[in-house]
């Protein structure tokens, strides 16, 4: 029977569904079989980020409601053989079309055919929240440096706590700016973890190429050279259970010829 | 020795049911004893209050006594009284008067609910609440929202590091806790002209003697 983990943070903007996809990526590329679950009803974008959105035919909505069975939704990225699959959110659907209940059986239906089953919860705290929680072992909690978003995170792992789960709570850091954090503008690493008081599960820093590639419909993770690629792949590898020491992220020194010659040292 | 007996009160007529008989025995005198009356007085109507003594009359036991009642219409029960105290008030009673532990992360948006004093030992987050009936004593981290008395007691206070509070409020009065030079024995509290004022923590024997004192004992 496989794991199933909700990704959550409260606010909006903090990079759920891109840390969704590259998880879910990074486990597929470990040899996992992967089911992403969209629940952001209206406001689907996991499909966007892996470049699946024109292969979608039935949604959560429909499975949930009878409409079509399991496995006629689930979308298969052929990228990885037969190990990652997407249910996709609906679009033209009400925010409360889904019950936790209806959630919780859908995942329940797919713990058996999968490693791993990985809810992309919306923003907020309402329904939706609601729904990605009810269903999952244990929760990955996404932040930005930013203290409105830690804020928004503390206030969810203080639910999420609430709710008893199997496995507490994890938290990732997301868009890490090293220049800003090396001089004191933003919260350090060990601030925010110490302030949310729950694991550290690992670190993503800002990279552009994370947006570049999702742009073209791929995961970051995909490709091993980006920093941002490692630190998916770390959190991969530390969900199964692995040791694996946190990222260096000190910026190398950029030696004078290199900025001369537009190169880096 | 009498199971039942018939006092006269200010307040009216008072029937002693004696805690250590028992209920055949009670309601059998109590029987007698209203027959007797009924012939005595002929006329009006007359209500007892019940007094029990150390025992409890349960649901049942209260029933077979109102039951003797039936047989004499001119005569009812007023009120039933025992010297018990109740396992619930009593608890709220202690806990008023206790001083609380209170640790942990409060998380931004939780509210933790004190009844008495509460020391604080935890880390309260940006935008989560403590709240107590009586006064916050802070050994822990506070950025949130301290309330003492919040039932009214505007007696209470908050004493410690409140310097990153956000805001804290005693009874009905608040301050929003701004760039500040409070040490780690701040200590707050309602002065006369009813506003929040701020003192040293060892000002706290003069300004609530009693606190003090009940500090001391413990």
């Amino acid at each position: 029977m496989g794991n199933a983990l909700v990704v959550t943070s409260g606010k909006g903007g903090v990079g759920k569904t891109t840390t969704t996809a590259n998880i879910g990526t990074a486990l597929a590329l470990q040899g996992k079989r992967v089911c992403l679950l969209d629940l952001d009803i209206g406001l689907r974008n996991l499909d966007v980020v892996l470049g699946l959105s024109n292969r979608i035919i039935y949604d959560i909505v429909d499975v949930a409601t009878g409409r079509a069975k399991l496995h006629q939704a689930l979308i298969k990225d052929k990228r990885f053989d037969d190990l990652l699959y997407v249910l996709p959110a609906a679009q033209n659907a009400e925010k409360d079309s889904l019950e936790p209940a209806q959630v919780k059986d859908i995942v329940e239906a797919l713990r058996p055919e999968f490693d791993w089953v990985i809810l992309d919860s919306p923003a907020g705290i309402e329904q939706g929240f609601r729904n990605a929680v009810e269903g999952a072992d244990g929760a990955i909690v996404v932040t930005t440096p930013e203290i409105s978003a830690v804020s928004d995170a503390d206030r969810i792992v203080g639910l999420l706590e609430q709710r008893d789960m199997v496995f507490p709570p994890r938290l990732v850091i997301n868009r890490i700016r090293q220049h800003m954090m090396a001089d004191g503008r933003s919260m350090d690493i060990d601030e925010i973890t110490k302030h949310l008081g729950i694991d550290l599960l690992g670190i993503i820093v800002d990279d552009d190429d994370v947006i570049a590639s999702s742009n073209k419909g791929e995961t970051v993770v995909m490709d091993p050279d980006h920093l941002a690629s490692q630190g998916y792949r770390n959190i991969a590898r530390r969900l199964l259970g692995e040791s694996v020491p946190l990222l260096n992220i000190e910026q190398k020194k950029v030696g004078f010829w290199a900025r001369l010659f537009h190169r880096q040292g | 020795m009498e199971a039942v007996t018939l006092k006269g009160r200010k307040a009216g007529f008072e029937l002693q049911l004696a805690d250590w008989a028992g209920i055949s025995e009670l309601t059998a005198q109590l029987q007698t004893l209203l027959a007797r009356l009924a012939t005595d007085t002929p006329e009006g109507n007359v209500d007892f209050m019940i007094e029990t003594g150390d025992r409890v009359l349960g649901a049942d036991q209260l029933a077979e006594v109102t039951r003797v009642f039936d047989d004499f219409p001119r005569f009812s029960i007023k009120s039933v009284h025992a010297e018990v105290d109740h396992v619930v008030p009593l608890r709220q009673r202690f806990l008023a008067q206790s001083i609380h532990l209170v640790g942990g992360i409060v998380r931004s948006g939780q509210v933790v609910d004190c009844t008495g004093d509460v020391l604080f030992v935890g880390t309260l987050h940006q935008s989560a609440t403590l709240r107590a009936t009586r006064s916050i004593f802070v050994l822990g981290e506070v950025a949130g929202l301290l309330i003492a008395g919040y039932t009214g007691d505007q007696d209470a206070v908050i004493a410690g590091d409140i310097s990153k509070a956000g805001q804290i409020r005693i009874a009905d009065t608040v301050e929003v806790v701004e760039a500040n030079d409070y040490g780690p024995q701040t200590l707050c509290y309602i002065n006369d002209l009813h506003i929040l004022d701020h003192g040293a923590l060892s000002d706290l024997g003069k300004l609530r003697p009693k606190l003090f004192r009940k500090l001391e004992d413990l």
